[in-house]
Protein backbone atom coordinates (compact mmCIF):
# COMPACT_ATOMS: atom_id res chain seq x y z
CA UNK A 1 0.00 0.00 0.00
CA UNK A 2 2.32 2.78 -1.42
CA UNK A 3 1.17 6.23 -0.95
CA UNK A 4 2.10 8.94 -3.29
CA UNK A 5 1.61 12.51 -2.27
CA UNK A 6 -2.03 13.49 -3.12
CA UNK A 7 -2.54 16.32 -5.97
CA UNK A 8 -4.20 18.30 -4.62
CA UNK A 9 -3.25 18.32 -1.36
CA UNK A 10 -6.49 17.63 1.13
CA UNK A 11 -6.06 20.91 2.51
CA UNK A 12 -5.86 22.89 -0.39
CA UNK A 13 -9.31 21.19 -1.42
CA UNK A 14 -10.50 22.42 1.87
CA UNK A 15 -9.39 25.78 1.30
CA UNK A 16 -11.33 25.26 -2.01
CA UNK A 17 -14.73 24.57 -0.30
CA UNK A 18 -14.46 27.00 2.37
CA UNK A 19 -13.68 29.66 -0.24
CA UNK A 20 -17.38 28.90 -1.84
CA UNK A 21 -16.47 25.81 -4.09
CA UNK A 22 -18.55 23.41 -2.18
CA UNK A 23 -18.21 20.53 -5.45
CA UNK A 24 -14.32 20.33 -4.55
CA UNK A 25 -15.61 18.30 -1.32
CA UNK A 26 -17.14 15.59 -3.80
CA UNK A 27 -12.84 15.54 -4.53
CA UNK A 28 -12.23 15.01 -0.55
CA UNK A 29 -15.15 12.22 -0.75
CA UNK A 30 -14.33 10.10 -3.21
CA UNK A 31 -10.41 10.64 -2.11
CA UNK A 32 -11.07 8.68 1.17
CA UNK A 33 -14.73 7.02 0.46
CA UNK A 34 -13.80 3.59 -0.10
CA UNK A 35 -11.19 3.86 3.28
CA UNK A 36 -13.61 5.20 5.43
CA UNK A 37 -16.56 2.64 4.52
CA UNK A 38 -14.05 -0.74 4.91
CA UNK A 39 -12.64 1.20 8.25
CA UNK A 40 -15.85 1.69 9.03
CA UNK A 41 -17.09 -1.57 7.84
CA UNK A 42 -14.31 -3.29 10.83
CA UNK A 43 -15.51 -1.39 13.76
CA UNK A 44 -19.38 -1.58 13.29
CA UNK A 45 -19.40 -4.97 11.19
CA UNK A 46 -21.98 -4.31 9.46
CA UNK A 47 -21.13 -3.00 5.43
CA UNK A 48 -24.65 -1.20 5.57
CA UNK A 49 -24.28 0.56 8.88
CA UNK A 50 -20.63 1.19 7.71
CA UNK A 51 -21.49 3.12 4.65
CA UNK A 52 -24.66 4.97 6.18
CA UNK A 53 -22.06 5.72 9.34
CA UNK A 54 -19.65 6.76 6.91
CA UNK A 55 -22.14 8.96 5.27
CA UNK A 56 -22.67 10.73 8.62
CA UNK A 57 -19.51 11.38 9.18
CA UNK A 58 -18.27 12.63 6.04
CA UNK A 59 -21.91 15.50 6.83
CA UNK A 60 -20.15 15.86 10.18
CA UNK A 61 -16.79 16.61 8.79
CA UNK A 62 -18.24 19.11 5.75
CA UNK A 63 -20.29 20.87 8.72
CA UNK A 64 -17.52 21.18 10.87
CA UNK A 65 -14.72 21.79 7.81
CA UNK A 66 -14.02 25.88 8.96
CA UNK A 67 -12.80 24.50 12.39
CA UNK A 68 -10.65 22.34 10.76
CA UNK A 69 -6.83 23.47 11.62
CA UNK A 70 -4.82 22.67 9.24
CA UNK A 71 -1.45 22.23 10.98
CA UNK A 72 -2.93 18.82 11.14
CA UNK A 73 -3.68 16.38 8.54
CA UNK A 74 -7.10 16.36 6.90
CA UNK A 75 -6.93 12.44 6.97
CA UNK A 76 -6.11 12.12 10.59
CA UNK A 77 -8.67 14.34 11.70
CA UNK A 78 -11.27 12.12 9.15
CA UNK A 79 -10.51 8.79 10.73
CA UNK A 80 -10.99 10.04 14.59
CA UNK A 81 -14.23 11.45 13.45
CA UNK A 82 -14.79 8.70 12.38
CA UNK A 83 -13.46 6.24 14.78
CA UNK A 84 -16.13 8.60 17.27
CA UNK A 85 -19.19 7.98 15.35
CA UNK A 86 -18.34 4.59 15.07
CA UNK A 87 -17.98 4.15 19.08
CA UNK A 88 -21.54 6.21 19.22
CA UNK A 89 -22.87 3.46 17.30
CA UNK A 90 -21.59 0.85 19.07
CA UNK A 91 -22.62 2.13 22.30
CA UNK A 92 -26.00 2.34 21.38
CA UNK A 93 -26.30 -1.09 20.37
CA UNK A 94 -25.22 -2.24 23.59
CA UNK A 95 -28.04 -0.32 24.95
CA UNK A 96 -30.31 -1.96 22.99
CA UNK A 97 -29.71 -4.99 24.21
CA UNK A 98 -32.44 -7.69 25.05
CA UNK A 99 -32.67 -10.13 27.68
CA UNK A 100 -31.95 -13.02 25.99
CA UNK A 101 -34.85 -15.23 28.35
CA UNK A 102 -38.64 -15.22 27.91
CA UNK A 103 -41.62 -15.38 29.98
CA UNK A 104 -43.40 -18.96 28.96
CA UNK A 105 -46.89 -18.34 27.97
CA UNK A 106 -48.49 -19.78 30.88
CA UNK A 107 -46.11 -17.40 33.15
CA UNK A 108 -44.63 -19.98 35.26
CA UNK A 109 -41.28 -20.07 33.71
CA UNK A 110 -38.90 -18.47 31.12
CA UNK A 111 -37.03 -19.94 28.31
CA UNK A 112 -33.85 -18.79 26.51
CA UNK A 113 -34.16 -17.19 23.35
CA UNK A 114 -32.66 -18.99 20.39
CA UNK A 115 -30.39 -16.55 18.80
CA UNK A 116 -28.01 -16.64 15.96
CA UNK A 117 -24.49 -17.26 17.23
CA UNK A 118 -22.95 -14.31 15.47
CA UNK A 119 -20.79 -16.40 13.51
CA UNK A 120 -20.74 -16.83 9.88
CA UNK A 121 -24.09 -16.38 8.52
CA UNK A 122 -25.42 -18.72 5.54
CA UNK A 123 -24.56 -16.64 3.01
CA UNK A 124 -20.62 -16.39 4.86
CA UNK A 125 -20.59 -20.01 4.63
CA UNK A 126 -19.24 -19.89 0.97
CA UNK A 127 -14.86 -20.18 1.20
CA UNK A 128 -14.15 -16.63 0.78
CA UNK A 129 -16.63 -15.57 3.39
CA UNK A 130 -15.71 -17.92 5.83
CA UNK A 131 -12.18 -16.67 5.51
CA UNK A 132 -13.36 -12.98 5.95
CA UNK A 133 -14.81 -14.24 8.92
CA UNK A 134 -11.77 -15.90 10.32
CA UNK A 135 -10.00 -12.89 9.99
CA UNK A 136 -12.42 -10.92 12.06
CA UNK A 137 -12.18 -13.41 14.61
CA UNK A 138 -8.44 -13.20 14.86
CA UNK A 139 -8.37 -9.17 13.91
CA UNK A 140 -11.12 -9.25 17.43
CA UNK A 141 -8.86 -11.24 19.61
CA UNK A 142 -6.08 -8.76 19.10
CA UNK A 143 -5.43 -6.16 22.19
CA UNK A 144 -6.84 -3.31 21.62
CA UNK A 145 -4.29 -0.97 20.25
CA UNK A 146 -3.31 -3.47 18.11
CA UNK A 147 -6.45 -3.73 16.65
CA UNK A 148 -7.05 -0.52 16.25
CA UNK A 149 -4.00 0.12 14.40
CA UNK A 150 -4.35 -2.73 11.76
CA UNK A 151 -8.04 -1.17 11.14
CA UNK A 152 -6.33 1.93 10.03
CA UNK A 153 -3.67 0.79 8.88
CA UNK A 154 -5.01 -2.08 6.58
CA UNK A 155 -8.55 -0.74 5.74
CA UNK A 156 -8.02 2.75 6.41
CA UNK A 157 -4.90 2.41 4.52
CA UNK A 158 -3.26 5.29 6.67
CA UNK A 159 0.29 6.16 5.92
CA UNK A 160 2.75 5.34 8.97
CA UNK A 161 2.94 8.91 9.83
CA UNK A 162 -0.91 9.53 9.49
CA UNK A 163 -1.24 6.66 12.43
CA UNK A 164 1.23 7.98 14.32
CA UNK A 165 0.07 11.81 14.31
CA UNK A 166 -3.76 10.13 14.76
CA UNK A 167 -2.51 8.48 17.35
CA UNK A 168 0.20 10.90 19.24
CA UNK A 169 2.76 8.01 18.43
CA UNK A 170 6.40 8.19 17.65
CA UNK A 171 6.59 6.58 14.42
CA UNK A 172 9.14 4.17 15.19
CA UNK A 173 6.37 3.20 17.99
CA UNK A 174 3.58 2.82 15.29
CA UNK A 175 6.20 0.58 13.03
CA UNK A 176 7.05 -1.37 15.90
CA UNK A 177 3.69 -1.99 17.20
CA UNK A 178 2.59 -3.06 13.59
CA UNK A 179 5.06 -5.59 13.41
CA UNK A 180 4.12 -6.91 16.74
CA UNK A 181 0.05 -6.75 16.04
CA UNK A 182 0.55 -8.38 12.23
CA UNK A 183 2.77 -11.52 13.93
CA UNK A 184 0.06 -11.92 16.88
CA UNK A 185 -2.59 -12.10 13.77
CA UNK A 186 -0.62 -14.10 11.41
CA UNK A 187 -0.21 -16.73 14.74
CA UNK A 188 -3.97 -16.49 15.30
CA UNK A 189 -5.03 -17.70 12.11
CA UNK A 190 -2.20 -20.35 11.72
CA UNK A 191 -3.47 -21.76 14.89
CA UNK A 192 -6.88 -22.38 13.05
CA UNK B 1 22.42 -8.14 11.37
CA UNK B 2 20.46 -10.56 13.41
CA UNK B 3 17.13 -12.21 12.51
CA UNK B 4 14.73 -10.20 14.31
CA UNK B 5 15.64 -7.28 12.14
CA UNK B 6 15.43 -8.61 8.55
CA UNK B 7 11.76 -9.84 9.65
CA UNK B 8 10.71 -6.23 11.05
CA UNK B 9 12.32 -4.83 7.01
CA UNK B 10 10.56 -7.75 5.69
CA UNK B 11 6.99 -6.71 7.59
CA UNK B 12 7.62 -3.31 6.02
CA UNK B 13 8.53 -4.25 2.65
CA UNK B 14 5.64 -6.27 2.40
CA UNK B 15 3.62 -3.62 3.96
CA UNK B 16 5.03 -0.97 1.32
CA UNK B 17 6.76 1.24 3.57
CA UNK B 18 10.33 0.16 3.83
CA UNK B 19 12.75 2.32 1.98
CA UNK B 20 15.15 1.91 -0.96
CA UNK B 21 18.13 0.80 0.20
CA UNK B 22 16.79 -1.38 2.92
CA UNK B 23 14.70 -3.14 0.27
CA UNK B 24 17.90 -4.44 -2.13
CA UNK B 25 19.56 -5.23 1.48
CA UNK B 26 16.82 -7.31 1.86
CA UNK B 27 16.14 -9.13 -1.10
CA UNK B 28 20.45 -9.47 -1.28
CA UNK B 29 19.59 -11.43 2.00
CA UNK B 30 15.81 -13.53 1.29
CA UNK B 31 18.72 -15.21 -1.90
CA UNK B 32 20.06 -17.17 0.53
CA UNK B 33 17.93 -17.71 3.39
CA UNK B 34 15.24 -20.15 2.94
CA UNK B 35 13.41 -19.27 6.51
CA UNK B 36 13.04 -15.34 5.71
CA UNK B 37 11.85 -16.23 2.11
CA UNK B 38 9.21 -18.87 3.70
CA UNK B 39 8.38 -15.71 6.22
CA UNK B 40 7.96 -13.31 3.36
CA UNK B 41 5.58 -15.83 1.84
CA UNK B 42 3.33 -15.82 4.72
CA UNK B 43 3.17 -12.00 5.58
CA UNK B 44 2.04 -11.74 1.80
CA UNK B 45 -0.52 -14.50 2.05
CA UNK B 46 -2.19 -12.32 5.49
CA UNK B 47 -1.54 -9.60 3.32
CA UNK B 48 -3.87 -10.85 0.88
CA UNK B 49 -6.48 -12.24 3.54
CA UNK B 50 -6.55 -8.70 4.93
CA UNK B 51 -7.28 -7.59 1.77
CA UNK B 52 -9.95 -9.68 0.40
CA UNK B 53 -12.24 -8.48 3.28
CA UNK B 54 -12.49 -5.10 1.69
CA UNK B 55 -16.30 -4.42 0.77
CA UNK B 56 -17.07 -2.60 -2.02
CA UNK B 57 -19.72 0.57 -2.09
CA UNK B 58 -22.74 1.69 -3.22
CA UNK B 59 -22.43 2.85 -6.96
CA UNK B 60 -24.44 6.35 -5.73
CA UNK B 61 -22.31 6.90 -2.31
CA UNK B 62 -20.31 9.96 -3.19
CA UNK B 63 -23.75 11.44 -4.99
CA UNK B 64 -25.86 10.33 -1.53
CA UNK B 65 -22.78 11.95 0.17
CA UNK B 66 -23.31 15.13 -1.81
CA UNK B 67 -27.02 15.45 -2.10
CA UNK B 68 -27.19 14.78 1.87
CA UNK B 69 -24.81 18.01 3.01
CA UNK B 70 -27.24 20.28 4.60
CA UNK B 71 -26.23 24.13 5.04
CA UNK B 72 -23.00 24.55 7.07
CA UNK B 73 -22.72 27.64 9.35
CA UNK B 74 -19.36 28.34 7.48
CA UNK B 75 -21.10 28.99 3.80
CA UNK B 76 -23.06 31.99 5.02
CA UNK B 77 -19.27 33.54 5.19
CA UNK B 78 -17.78 32.54 2.15
CA UNK B 79 -17.33 34.63 -0.62
CA UNK B 80 -20.22 32.94 -2.69
CA UNK B 81 -22.17 34.38 -0.26
CA UNK B 82 -20.72 37.97 -0.84
CA UNK B 83 -21.16 37.62 -4.64
CA UNK B 84 -24.71 38.64 -5.54
CA UNK B 85 -24.87 41.61 -2.81
CA UNK B 86 -21.23 42.74 -4.22
CA UNK B 87 -23.09 42.57 -7.92
CA UNK B 88 -26.09 44.38 -6.48
CA UNK B 89 -24.35 46.88 -5.11
CA UNK B 90 -22.17 47.89 -8.05
CA UNK B 91 -25.12 47.88 -10.34
CA UNK B 92 -27.06 49.95 -8.13
CA UNK B 93 -23.67 52.33 -8.31
CA UNK B 94 -23.68 52.27 -11.66
CA UNK B 95 -26.87 53.34 -12.31
CA UNK B 96 -27.02 56.02 -9.62
CA UNK B 97 -23.68 57.35 -11.32
CA UNK B 98 -25.17 56.94 -14.83
CA UNK B 99 -28.85 59.09 -13.19
CA UNK B 100 -26.58 61.63 -11.82
CA UNK B 101 -24.33 62.33 -15.29
CA UNK B 102 -27.34 62.47 -17.22
CA UNK B 103 -28.69 65.39 -15.10
CA UNK B 104 -25.76 67.16 -14.89
CA UNK B 105 -25.64 67.03 -18.62
CA UNK B 106 -29.42 67.95 -19.73
CA UNK B 107 -32.06 68.34 -16.38
CA UNK B 108 -34.82 68.73 -18.80
CA UNK B 109 -35.64 65.04 -20.51
CA UNK B 110 -34.90 63.41 -16.86
CA UNK B 111 -36.74 66.42 -15.05
CA UNK B 112 -39.67 63.86 -14.35
CA UNK B 113 -38.33 60.90 -12.87
CA UNK B 114 -35.95 63.34 -11.13
CA UNK B 115 -38.74 65.19 -9.39
CA UNK B 116 -40.14 61.68 -8.69
CA UNK B 117 -36.82 60.67 -7.19
CA UNK B 118 -36.01 64.28 -5.61
CA UNK B 119 -39.61 64.11 -3.54
CA UNK B 120 -38.60 60.41 -2.24
CA UNK B 121 -35.63 62.33 -1.41
CA UNK B 122 -36.72 64.32 0.72
CA UNK B 123 -39.22 61.83 2.32
CA UNK B 124 -36.18 60.03 3.17
CA UNK B 125 -33.91 62.86 4.36
CA UNK B 126 -36.78 63.96 6.54
CA UNK B 127 -37.27 60.68 8.37
CA UNK B 128 -33.87 60.34 8.73
CA UNK B 129 -33.07 64.00 9.79
CA UNK B 130 -36.35 62.76 12.67
CA UNK B 131 -34.06 59.84 13.50
CA UNK B 132 -30.96 61.84 13.86
CA UNK B 133 -32.48 64.52 15.83
CA UNK B 134 -33.96 61.96 18.45
CA UNK B 135 -30.27 60.53 18.16
CA UNK B 136 -28.69 63.86 18.26
CA UNK B 137 -29.93 63.82 22.38
CA UNK B 138 -27.58 60.83 23.04
CA UNK B 139 -25.15 61.60 20.11
CA UNK B 140 -25.26 64.99 19.68
CA UNK B 141 -22.15 65.76 17.63
CA UNK B 142 -22.59 62.54 15.44
CA UNK B 143 -26.29 63.12 14.82
CA UNK B 144 -25.99 66.43 13.73
CA UNK B 145 -22.76 66.01 11.22
CA UNK B 146 -25.34 62.91 9.75
CA UNK B 147 -27.94 65.80 9.74
CA UNK B 148 -26.21 68.17 8.01
CA UNK B 149 -24.28 66.26 5.66
CA UNK B 150 -27.53 64.44 4.29
CA UNK B 151 -29.30 67.66 4.33
CA UNK B 152 -26.17 69.21 2.22
CA UNK B 153 -27.02 68.32 -1.30
CA UNK B 154 -29.45 65.31 -2.91
CA UNK B 155 -26.29 63.42 -4.03
CA UNK B 156 -25.70 62.44 -0.15
CA UNK B 157 -29.33 61.63 0.40
CA UNK B 158 -29.42 59.22 -2.85
CA UNK B 159 -26.22 57.64 -1.45
CA UNK B 160 -27.37 56.76 2.02
CA UNK B 161 -30.34 55.50 0.25
CA UNK B 162 -28.52 53.26 -2.44
CA UNK B 163 -26.61 52.12 0.95
CA UNK B 164 -30.14 51.04 3.21
CA UNK B 165 -31.08 49.15 -0.01
CA UNK B 166 -27.68 47.36 -0.57
CA UNK B 167 -27.70 46.84 3.04
CA UNK B 168 -31.16 45.38 2.76
CA UNK B 169 -30.03 42.88 -0.06
CA UNK B 170 -27.55 41.53 2.01
CA UNK B 171 -29.49 40.85 4.92
CA UNK B 172 -32.16 38.92 2.64
CA UNK B 173 -28.80 36.98 1.03
CA UNK B 174 -27.64 36.21 4.35
CA UNK B 175 -30.74 34.57 5.89
CA UNK B 176 -31.83 32.89 2.64
CA UNK B 177 -30.13 29.35 2.94
CA UNK B 178 -29.69 26.99 0.08
CA UNK B 179 -31.42 23.72 0.48
CA UNK B 180 -30.64 20.49 -0.30
CA UNK B 181 -32.63 16.92 -0.68
CA UNK B 182 -31.62 15.16 2.70
CA UNK B 183 -31.13 11.80 2.04
CA UNK B 184 -29.54 10.83 5.77
CA UNK B 185 -32.30 9.90 8.15
CA UNK B 186 -33.42 12.32 10.61
CA UNK B 187 -32.30 10.41 13.52
CA UNK B 188 -28.81 9.99 11.80
CA UNK B 189 -28.08 13.27 11.48
CA UNK B 190 -25.16 14.90 13.10
CA UNK B 191 -25.83 16.84 16.07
Amino acid sequence: MPHEPLSPPDEELVRAVLAGDPERFGDIVERYQSRLVNYLNRLVRSPEEAQDLAQEVFVRVYQALDRFDPQYRFSTWLFRVAQNAAIDVIRKRRIRLVPLTRQDEDGEGTHELELADGGPSAQERMEGAQSDARVRAAIDRLPDEYRELICLRHYGELAYDEIAESRGMPLGTVKNKLFRARQMLKGLLEED
Amino acid sequence: MDHQTWREWLDLDVDGALGDEERRRLAGHLAGCTECAAERRRLEALAARLAAGRIALRPDFKASVMAALPPARWEARSRRAWRLPAVLLAGLALGAALLAGAAAADPAPLAGPLSALSALGEVFAAAIAAGTGMASASWRGIGSAVGEWLAASRLHQGAALLLLVSLNLLAVRLIRRRRRPAAVPADRRAS
